[in-house]
Order: structure tokens, then sequence, then C-alpha cells
């Protein structure tokens, strides 16, 4: 069942953009109501499931940021940061030290990655969702590789 | 961590570290969904709702939330509500059966419970194979059982469990007149040529021909003016049956859909043996009728 596959995926991407946990669980479960009542718009645009799911979500994560004023940045989980890319580094983690870093990128960085990365949408996919043209996506994309590989850089050398 | 610094072996090392949890969607997100389908389906959800409590349910059809708010007896409320909210899925499968082919692929797509497209068109087949039997009509019977044959080859296994056994009783009654109306040489009843705006199966009527595969496909709404393929047991418009399949027929290879739609309405032309089939194309379509005759003794055409 697509939706039980790409359930987590959409929950950690609205998990990183919303207050909490559970309000990270009903924009999911928003997006995907709101994708079953727009099931014919899906079908005659063509688009692929998942690529439409994470388009609805991105919307609704969007409503909800704007209807609230409790943070002023994107959120970011406690238990995905951990204490910085500099501590993570010391200690030799390198999965938390790049998901550090990673929290350390623009939010539009962090979330054109994402969607390549976790949700494995294509270029052109994550460039219809982001209001972009693919090769712009792919610009973007090596960008923002090289701004997490300077802060992983800067890390390591303090690190080390 | 100077691994990092090539871009492919980054993207992996970002993958890994973003990595998801193996969580599942909640029995409120579920029953969300399933409600939302409920909803999506309008009139089939307050059908479902209609099975379960037959004594509230509205007279009027209406959305599953109307007839709920119809319900005026608390205990009676509850109970839809419990159901509901209980066998969301079971709902959910009464309200989609009227879902359009398209909105059904993409339902299925998503994984949510509806019955697959290729099943929906091969029940579809059933139906009119069903239907061209009851009105003993020669072409439509053999079209169907060649299209049904293709579709059920075409299914999961779990889809073709769910049909099989009616399927291959169906095909035997279907085999079982084909052959009887080719050995006597007359119609049982006439080709149900429809003319334009008649969604259409493959140009072949061979039997045991497959036809074009079919996925459930939206058909064709024109009737066919353009030259389908040829198969095997297709012939010369207009000449009598000589093939010696069980059909016997002669089959028109023009006038065929140029989709893979859905199944077959009517018309490959199949005419048992003695009669003779011609086809007249006109602008969009293509009218296709069969004389029934005997063979004179000379062996001339009457």
């Amino acid at each position: 069942m697509l939706y039980r596959r790409v359930y987590p995926s959409m929950l950690a991407y609205a998990e990183r953009r919303v207050v909490s946990k559970e309000e990270a669980q009903d924009a999911v479960s928003e997006a995907m109501t709101r994708t079953v009542a727009g099931m014919d718009r899906l079908a005659a645009t063509g688009a692929t499931p998942e690529a439409w799911l994470f388009g609805v979500l991105r919307h609704v994560v969007l409503d909800r940021q704007r209807s609230s004023y409790r943070r002023r940045d994107l959120p970011v989980r406690r238990d995905v940061v951990p204490d910085g890319p500099l501590e993570s580094a010391v200690v030799g983690d390198e999965q938390a030290s790049v998901r550090a870093a990673f929290a350390l990128l623009p939010d539009r960085d962090r979330e054109l990655l994402e969607l390549r990365v976790v949700a494995g949408l294509s270029s052109e996919e994550v460039a219809a969702i982001l209001d972009m043209r693919p090769g712009a996506v792919r610009t973007a994309q090596a960008r923002a590789l090289d701004k997490l590989r300077a802060v992983l850089g800067g890390a390591e050398g303090v690190g080390s | 961590m100077t691994s990092l610094f090539d871009d492919d072996t980054l993207l992996v090392a970002l993958s890994a570290a973003l990595e998801p949890e193996d969580v599942e969607p909640g029995p409120h997100a579920l029953a969300a969904l399933d409600q939302a389908l409920a909803d999506r389906a309008g009139a089939a959800a307050d059908h479902g709702l209609a099975m379960v409590v037959p004594i509230m349910a509205p007279a009027r059809r209406s959305s599953t939330r109307a007839g709920l708010h119809r319900l005026r007896h608390p205990v009676a409320a509850a109970v839809a509500v419990g159901v509901l909210a209980t066998s969301g899925v079971a709902a959910a499968g009464v309200a989609t059966d009227r879902l359009p082919g398209p909105t059904r692929t993409v339902a299925y797509d998503l994984g949510l419970p509806v019955t697959s497209p290729a099943l929906e068109g091969t029940r579809g087949t059933m139906d009119r194979l069903r239907q061209a039997l009851t009105a003993h009509n020669v072409a439509q019977v053999n079209a169907s059982a060649v299209f049904l044959r293709t579709q059920l080859a075409g299914l999961s296994p779990s889809d073709r469990a769910q049909v099989e056994p009616a399927a291959a009783e169906l095909l035997a009654q279907a085999d079982t007149f084909l052959r009887v109306a080719a050995a006597f040489g007359f119609p049982v009843g006439t080709p149900g040529g429809s003319g334009p705006g008649t969604s259409g199966p493959p140009s072949t009527a061979g039997a045991g021909t497959p036809g074009q595969r079919s996925n459930g496909g939206t058909a064709s709404t024109h009737g066919g003016s353009t030259p389908g393929p040829t198969e095997a047991g297709g012939t010369t418009p207009g000449t009598s049956g000589s093939s010696g399949s069980s059909s016997g027929g002669t089959t028109t290879g023009s006038g065929s859909p140029t989709t893979t739609g859905g199944p077959p309405e009517t018309t490959p032309t199949t005419a048992p043996a003695g009669s003779t089939t011609t086809t007249t194309t006109t602008t969009g379509s293509t009218t296709t009728t069969t004389h029934p005759h005997r063979e004179r003794d000379d062996g001339s055409d009457s």
C-alpha cells in the first residue's frame, strides 16, 4: 500500500516543519484525505502519486505554518538533531554530524534535499512541487550539497 | 569524514542520516482516509450506511454525513458511527464500487481499498458475456470470450481467484454456444452493430485468438473508423467464414477502436458459417451487418 510505504517519509518531512509530532501526523493525514478528495485531478495530471502526495503535504504544512505563530522558523525535531555538528563530529558519529549539518542549512535547501533524498523524488517532480525548473533544482541541489560539505568540513576540522 | 566530499557519497550519507522511522499511519489516520474515500464516493457511501442501519436509513439518497445527521435516535446514531469507524475499509469498499476508471486506477495505486481496475474490467466483460449469451448474440459472445480470456491472463493471482470459477463456467458456456452456432450455420442473434459512440474491442474476433490487452482504460467513444490490426481469424470483410475455427467466422478488420480500452461492447463481427458479413464504413463509424443465409446446394450464396 503506497500510503503505508510513503507514510514514514511524509511524517518525517512534516515533523521537521511543524511544532509537534501530533501536528505532523495530522498534516500527513490531511494531505492524504485531500489527495483522495482530489483524485480526479491527480488522474488527469498524470503525476506520480508519490510526488502528488508530497506536493499536497507541502501545501498542508505551509497552511499550518501560516496559521500558527508559534514558531518563527522551521521547527527541528530534538531527537533528529543532536547537540550540534561540533559535538557530533567529536564523538565521531557520522550520521549525527550529517543531521546536524543538515539542520544548519537554509530552509529551502533542506526542503529540496529532503524531497530528493528522503522522498526519493526526481528533479522534475521536485521542480513541480517547488515551482522551479528541473535544471534549477539540480543546480540548487549541488549548491546545497556544497554548503552541507562546508559545514561538515568545518566541523571535522574542529573535531580533529 | 573525508569520504563525504564526494557528491554521491554525501547524498548516500544524507539519505542514511535522514532515514525516517519505520512508522505506520495510526487508526485515526486510516479512519480519516476511509471516511474521505467514502465521502468521495458520495451516494454509494450512503448505500453502505443503509445496509448497516436499515431502519434508520434515510429514504432519500444523500451523503454519509447528511445521513448521520438525520439519525435521531442516539443509540442508532452511535451504532452507525461505531460501525463506520470500525469498518471503514468495508464501507469504503462498498462506496468505491462506482469510482470511474481513471480515478479507480489512482485510488488503487494509492493503496486504497478499491477493487483493482483489471478485476473491475474483467467483471464488466463477464457481465457482457452473460448478456450476450442471453441474447444469443454470436459476435458479442465470441468477442467477449476472447477478451475475457485475455483479461484473465493478465490478472494477479488473488484477483483471478475471485473470478476464475465463474469465468470458467461462462467461458465453457460460450464455447458450447459458439460450437453450436458454427455447426448449424445460422446466427442465433444478430451482431449488435452499435455504430458510432460505442466503445469496442480489438479488431479480432477469431475464437481463441487473443485480442488486444485491456487495462481497464478509457475506451474510445468513436465507433472506430480507424482500422485496427487484423489478427488471426480475420479475413477480408464480406467473405463467408471458412477458417474452420469454432466461430467459423469472418472478422472485419476495419472499424476497430484505436484504444485498448474497455471490454467489448459489440463489433468484431463473426458470423457463423454460411452467413455473410458486410461492413460499411461511413465517416467516423463502421456499420456491420450479418445476413443469415444457408448455402445452396450448388455452393453459391443466395
